[in-house]
C-alpha cells in the first residue's frame, strides 16, 4: 500500500507527490528543496475545546504572528518556490486578526491557499471576502447533531446552528459567484463518535458541501489522547454506508488507508518533512506538528517571528534536523506519534528508496485537484 | 538521476580510510553455519550467510573482486554494518547504516540538502544493489519475507541491567565532560530523569537561549550515543497546553 491510489479528481486519501517529480529528483541529488506545501496556523489559540484535539499536545514557546511577520513569510515562500499554504496546524487561524489579509496576500503572490477551521467566526461578508482567495476551505465538524456536537467539540449547542449556516453560505457564495474553491467537511472520528457518522454524512449533503472526509484520530507516541485504534474495525459497515451517500455533487470519503493502518507506520525514516513542512501558530518552524511540543526541542529549527523564513530554510540547522529525521539515528515507529500529516508522502518515498515501488510516471496525465497540497 | 559520480563523496574519504584502514571483511566466507548466498555484478561480489527464521539474521558477510580501492573499503564497511542485522533491515537500510558510520567518523559532508545513498556516491548504490540482491536470492530460496520492518537497534544488556540511579550515574561523566567542553555550568544543563529506559529528560537554566537548546540537545545526544553505544533519546520536559478554553475541560486521563 503506497497511498498513490484513489481518486483522480480529488485525492482525499493519498498523496500527490508523484506530480512533483522535479522536486523528488532534486531532493535525491542532495539539493535544498523548498517545501511543496507548508501547513501552519496563524495562532495557537482556539475558541473550541474538541476532546480529540492534538493541539493539546503541541504547546511550545508562543510568539505572535503579526501582519508583518506573515506577509514577510508569504513573500519568502513565493520567492523560494513553496506552492501551497494551508492554515490548519495547531490553532484556529480564523480568529487571528490577520487571517483574511493573509489568505488574500498569499493568493496575490501566486500561492495556493487553504484553510481548516471550525467555521464559527465567519459570517457571510467575511466569506464573500475570503473564498475567492482559497483553493479549499475545510470545516472541522465531528458531529451531525446539536447536542453531540456540543459534547464532542466542547462548545454550546447553538454554535452548531451558526456553523451549519456558515457552511450553507459557503456553498451558496461558491455557486452564485462561480468560485473554484472546494468546500469540505472533516470528521475526526474516535470510535465513541460512531453514532454521528450517518447524521453528519447526511448533513453534509444537505448543507451543500462538496465532500465529507472521515479520518482517524492521531495520537502521540505515548497514546495520551487514548485513541482506541482497535475500535475502528467494528465501524466499517457504518463507514461504508456513509460513503454510499455520495452523489455526483457530494463525496463522502473515509481515509481507509490510515484507519486500516491501526496507528502503525511501515517505515522508520521520515523523508516527507522537506516536502511538507509544518509551522506552529506560535511561529515555530519544526519539521512536523508532532514535534511542536517543547519536549521535542532538539527538532526545533527557529521561529518566523524572529528570523525570516527564507533564512531559516537556507540554514544548516534546518537541514541538520531534516537529515536527522532521514537517517538511522531516528525511528518514526518509536519516536513519533501515530499517522502524521507526512505519513502518505513518507510511505511513498520510503517504498521508493527501498526499491519496492517506482514513483509513477504521471507525465501527460490530468493532474488532480489541489495539486499544491501534497 | 544523481549528480554524484564519485564512488564515495570526497568528504567521506578520510573517514572511509580511517574506518576501513585494514580490510577485515575481504575474501571468502568461512565455513560457519547458516544459509549462504553470493551475489555478483561487474564491480564486486558480496557473500553472506543468513541464520534461521524468523529474523534471518546475517551471520557473516564478505566481499571480493572490487575493482577499486575505494569500493573495496566501502564494501568492507557495508559488511561490518550488516553483520548481526536481520536480512530485511540490511536490505532496507544497510547502505544507510554504512553511510551513517562514515558520517559519524568524519567531518561534515558538503551536501547542502538531504544526505542519501543517492547523493553520497555511486558506491553506496552499489552496496544497496548487492545487499538487496542477497535478499532476492534468499526470497527465491525461502519464500518472500514480510515487507514490514519493525527492527530497532536493541539496547545493550549492560544498559538494561542498570537501575535508574545506575543509568544516571553512567551518564553523569558524559554530561560533565560535555558541559566542560561547551563552557556550561551545572545550572545551565542537567539530567532531570529517565523515562522508559531510554528517554533521557534534560533541563536547561535560564541563561541558555531558545536558539541554543536544539543544538546542545543534538550534540549531547550524539555524545551519549557514541559513548554508551546505545541509541538513547534526549528530550525536554513536556510543556502543558496553555489554551484557556481547553484548560477548562476536565483533566484528560493520561496513560501511565
Amino acid at each position: 500500500m503506497t497511498g498513490m491510489t484513489d481518486h483522480v479528481d480529488l485525492i482525499l486519501d493519498g498523496t500527490k507527490i508523484a506530480w512533483h517529480q522535479d522536486r523528488i529528483r532534486a531532493w535525491e541529488r542532495g539539493e535544498r528543496i523548498a517545501p511543496i506545501t507548508i501547513d501552519m496556523a496563524l495562532t495557537r489559540a482556539c475558541n473550541y475545546a474538541c476532546h480529540y484535539c492534538y493541539a493539546m499536545l503541541q504547546e511550545n514557546d508562543r510568539k505572535s504572528i503579526t501582519r508583518q511577520v506573515i506577509f514577510d513569510f508569504l513573500q519568502d515562500c513565493a520567492d523560494i518556490g513553496v506552492k501551497g499554504i494551508s492554515f490548519v496546524s495547531d490553532g484556529e487561524s480564523t480568529i487571528s486578526p490577520v487571517f483574511i489579509d493573509s489568505v488574500l496576500r498569499g493568493h496575490e503572490l501566486g500561492l495556493s491557499m487553504a484553510v481548516g477551521t471550525n467555521g464559527f467566526v465567519f459570517n457571510r461578508r467575511k466569506l464573500e471576502e475570503v473564498l475567492p482567495g482559497l483553493t479549499y476551505l475545510r470545516v472541522n465538524i465531528s458531529a451531525g447533531e446539536r447536542q453531540r456536537y456540543a459534547e464532542i467539540m466542547g462548545v454550546k449547542e447553538h454554535w452548531f446552528d451558526r456553523v451549519s449556516q456558515n457552511i450553507r453560505d459557503m456553498a451558496d457564495i461558491k455557486r452564485k459567484n462561480g468560485l473554484p474553491v472546494t468546500i469540505g467537511l472533516q470528521m475526526v472520528l474516535m470510535p465513541q463518535y460512531a453514532d454521528q457518522i450517518m447524521p453528519l454524512a447526511r448533513l453534509g449533503g444537505e448543507l451543500g458541501a462538496d465532500y465529507l472526509v472521515i479520518k482517524h484520530c492521531s495520537d502521540n507516541e505515548d497514546g495520551d489522547l487514548g485513541v482506541d485504534y482497535g475500535g475502528y474495525e467494528k465501524l466499517y459497515d457504518t463507514l461504508h454506508a456513509a460513503e454510499a451517500l455520495s452523489t455526483d455533487d457530494y463525496k463522502v470519503r473515509v481515509k481507509w488507508s490510515k484507519i486500516e493502518a491501526h496507528g502503525q507506520r511501515s517505515y522508520q525514516r521520515c523523508y516527507g518533512a522537506p516536502f511538507l513542512l509544518q509551522i506552529s501558530g506560535s511561529g515555530l518552524v519544526a519539521p512536523c506538528g508532532m514535534l511542536f511540543n517543547e519536549r521535542y526541542k532538539k527538532f526545533h529549527i527557529g521561529n518566523i517571528c524572529d528570523t525570516r523564513f527564507a533564512d531559516l530554510w537556507n540554514s544548516d540547522r534546518y537541514w541538520e534536523v531534516m537529515n536527522y529525521l532521514a537517517g538511522p539515528q531516528f525511528n518514526a515507529q518509536t519516536m513519533c506519534g501515530s499517522l502524521c500529516l507526512q505519513h502518505k508522502v513518507n510511505e511513498v518515498l520510503d517504498s521508493y528508496l527501498k526499491g519496492q515501488v517506482a514513483i509513477p510516471d504521471v507525465a501527460g496525465t490530468e493532474p488532480p485537484q489541489h495539486l499544491n497540497f501534497v | 538521476m544523481t549528480a554524484v559520480v564519485e564512488v564515495v563523496h570526497p568528504d567521506l574519504l578520510p573517514a572511509l580510510h580511517a574506518v576501513a584502514a585494514k580490510l577485515a571483511y575481504a575474501g571468502p566466507l568461512d565455513a560457519r553455519g547458516g544459509t549462504r548466498y553470493e551475489v555478483s555484478n561487474p564491480e564486486a561480489t558480496l557473500a553472506v550467510s543468513v541464520g534461521p527464521a524468523p529474523s534471518w539474521t546475517i551471520l557473516a558477510a564478505r566481499h571480493a573482486g572490487a575493482r577499486s580501492d575505494t569500493l573495496q573499503r566501502l564494501l568492507d564497511v557495508l559488511c561490518r554494518t550488516v553483520e548481526g542485522l536481520p536480512l530485511r533491515e540490511a536490505a532496507d537500510h544497510g547502505a544507510i547504516h554504512a553511510l551513517e558510520l562514515l558520517r559519524q567518523a568524519g567531518p561534515s559532508i558538503a551536501i547542502r540538502g538531504i544526505v542519501t545513498v543517492r547523493s553520497a556516491g555511486s558506491g553506496f548504490l552499489m552496496c544497496e544493489t548487492l545487499i538487496r540482491g542477497v535478499l532476492h536470492e534468499h526470497e527465491r530460496h525461502a519464500g518472500a519475507l514480510p515487507i514490514e520492518n519493525f527492527w530497532n537497534p536493541p539496547l545493550s544488556d549492560a544498559w538494561r541491567r542498570k537501575d535508574t540511579a545506575q543509568r544516571l550515574a553512567a551518564l553523569k561523566p558524559i554530561v560533565d565532560e560535555f558541559r566542560a567542553t561547551a563552557g556550561l555550568g551545572e545550572n545551565d544543563l542537567w539530567l532531570a530523569r529517565i523515562e522508559r529506559v531510554a528517554r533521557i529528560i534534560v533541563g536547561f537554566g535560564a541563561a541558555i537561549g531558545h536558539d541554543q537548546k536544539p543544538i546542545l540537545l543534538r550534540k549531547l545526544e550524539s555524545a551519549i550515543r557514541r559513548k554508551t553505544g546505545d541509541r538513547l533519546e534526549l528530550y525536554m520536559e513536556e510543556m502543558k497546553d496553555d489554551n484557556t478554553i481547553r484548560r477548562l475541560q476536565p483533566e484528560k486521563e493520561h496513560s501511565p
